[in-house]
């Protein structure tokens, strides 16, 4: 394997898993928040941030690339305020992969803290904890297989991240590009023995996050 | 509870700012020029970067590679990009009407060739396109016309010598050149329209014929420095050494220079 093929592999696993937990962080907050919370504009809210899970990868990038681009938006404010050009970077990288996993951690953890039996939460309130020390104590601990398996999918669907990562990172060999885009730059110049290697690493990594989160979720149907 | 709320949302912003923080890469002191190139370019455009590092040897040469397409809408949003090479003067167009390359240095940089192509283990022979309107069941791919230049000079040709609507339905379309020559050299497909410069390295597909010239708009690739360029005279120097000084590689490749 050259030069190039190994960065990609190390900066796929950096990007996944930088990823990931900014996703775990702030995925379990909103899922939690999401779970015990009615409030106007909920439904929108929920409709914004399972959208990336259904749209084209591209056109996520491209709406990417509006916002965080030197001539738009946020990327516009970052640039004036700071000198720091988003675009390109392996930064970049982490947000297309934290954009397209987001929903994924959300749905599952939302999922496993709305399956929580509501006694015991009222139980906890009852004997005086706060909504703190509730949701730290209490809500987490049961809802940790799926909040597990939300991590477990979000690191897989992180690393096999593409259309949106292209677009937002770019493609740049030896600066961003990650796995799934050197496979694909390998494949447009019909070069796919070069790519065999991460093609295999890609596959055995999805099938044991599979595994991981078949086996937790097998776990949690004989508890 | 508020208060609780706004520390869960402190330690998340701290922990994300800290993680924003940690630098990845270390950084380079090099001048370092990025070159957005149409992906159908890699091998050629890496070499004549490598040899760009090796004459100057205080530059480094970095490539976006995607589709033309892909890399205009990037440029548009103010990516860092010193130089583009479109594979469709459209693109290149849309740049410069909206002021983001610096007109006097667009280039045209190599043109191209479309060739029809069929899978090597087929037993058939046409001299002129027209005659494909004979065999019925001939399965041919092309680019998407709606997306693929490759796609859009094949229909220009197949209009020109008045087969286009005879032929229309029976067409396969990919959604890359790189696909109708996968098509076509597995089997998939009998026959296709793909650039000569995809025929080179592979073996599984045999030239039938080349389209002229006359019959489509000159396959062109236009180059140009992106006016927000950091370091233009080493971009000048760039677009410089592709177009004049390493007009063998492009030959080497299949391409054709004036």
């Amino acid at each position: 394997m050259d030069e190039s093929s190994l960065h990609s592999i190390r900066l796929s696993l950096q990007v996944a898993l930088i990823s990931t937990v900014l996703v775990t962080i702030i995925g379990c907050t909103t899922a939690y928040f999401l779970a015990t919370r009615k409030f106007r504009g909920k439904t929108v809210c929920e409709i914004l941030i399972a959208l990336p899970l259904i749209m084209p990868p591209t056109i996520t990038g491209y709406y990417l690339v509006m916002i965080f681009g030197k001539n738009t938006l946020l990327g516009k404010i970052l640039y004036d305020w700071t000198g720091c050009v988003i675009m390109f970077s392996w930064f970049a990288a982490v947000i297309a992969s934290f954009v397209v996993s987001f929903p994924l951690m959300v749905k599952v953890s939302q999922a496993a803290i709305e399956s929580i039996d509501k006694s015991l939460i009222d139980s906890a309130y009852i004997l005086g904890y706060s909504e703190w020390e509730t949701a730290v104590k209490i809500v987490l601990p049961l809802a940790k297989k799926g909040i597990l398996s939300g991590v477990i999918l979000s690191f897989a669907r992180a690393i096999g991240e593409f259309g949106a990562t292209l677009m937002l990172a770019g493609n740049i060999p030896g600066k961003t590009s990650t796995m799934p885009l050197a496979i694909y730059t390998f494949a447009a110049s019909g070069e796919w023995y070069k790519a065999h290697g991460m093609v295999a690493i890609l596959t055995v990594l999805s099938g044991v996050f599979l595994y991981l989160a078949l086996s937790l979720s097998e776990k949690e149907g004989k508890s | 509870m508020p208060k609780q709320s706004t520390l869960i949302l402190i330690v998340v912003l701290l922990v994300s700012g800290i993680l924003l923080t940690i630098p990845l890469l270390p950084k380079k002191f090099k001048t370092e020029i990025l070159v957005s190139a149409a992906i159908s370019l890699k091998d050629a455009i890496t070499q004549i970067g490598n040899d760009f590092e090796k004459k100057h040897p205080e530059i480094q040469v970095y490539f976006n590679f995607a589709s033309s397409g892909q890399l205009r809408i990037q440029i548009e949003n103010g990516a860092p990009v010193d130089i583009f090479i479109s594979a469709s003067p459209m693109e290149m167009e849309l740049l410069e009407k909206k002021g983001c390359i610096l007109a006097s240095s667009k280039v045209d940089l190599v043109k191209n060739r479309l060739v029809f192509i069929k899978n090597k283990n087929l037993q058939f022979k046409i001299t002129k396109l027209e005659e494909l309107i004979k065999f019925y069941d001939l399965k041919i791919a092309i680019g998407n016309p709606a997306t693929v230049p490759a796609g859009r000079y094949a229909q220009q040709a197949l209009k020109f010598y008045q087969i286009w609507e005879k032929i229309e339905n029976r067409l396969i379309l990919g959604e890359n050149v790189r696909q109708v020559l996968d098509y076509v050299a597995r089997g998939e497909v009998d026959a296709g329209f793909v650039y000569v410069t995809d025929t080179i390295k592979e073996s599984q597909i045999e030239i039938l014929l080349s389209i002229p010239e006359e019959a489509h708009k000159t396959i062109v690739y236009p180059m140009a420095i992106i006016k927000t360029s950091r370091f233009m005279s080493v971009a000048q120097d760039f677009v410089l050494f592709a177009a004049d000084e390493k007009k063998f590689v492009w030959q080497q490749f299949g391409f054709q220079c004036d």
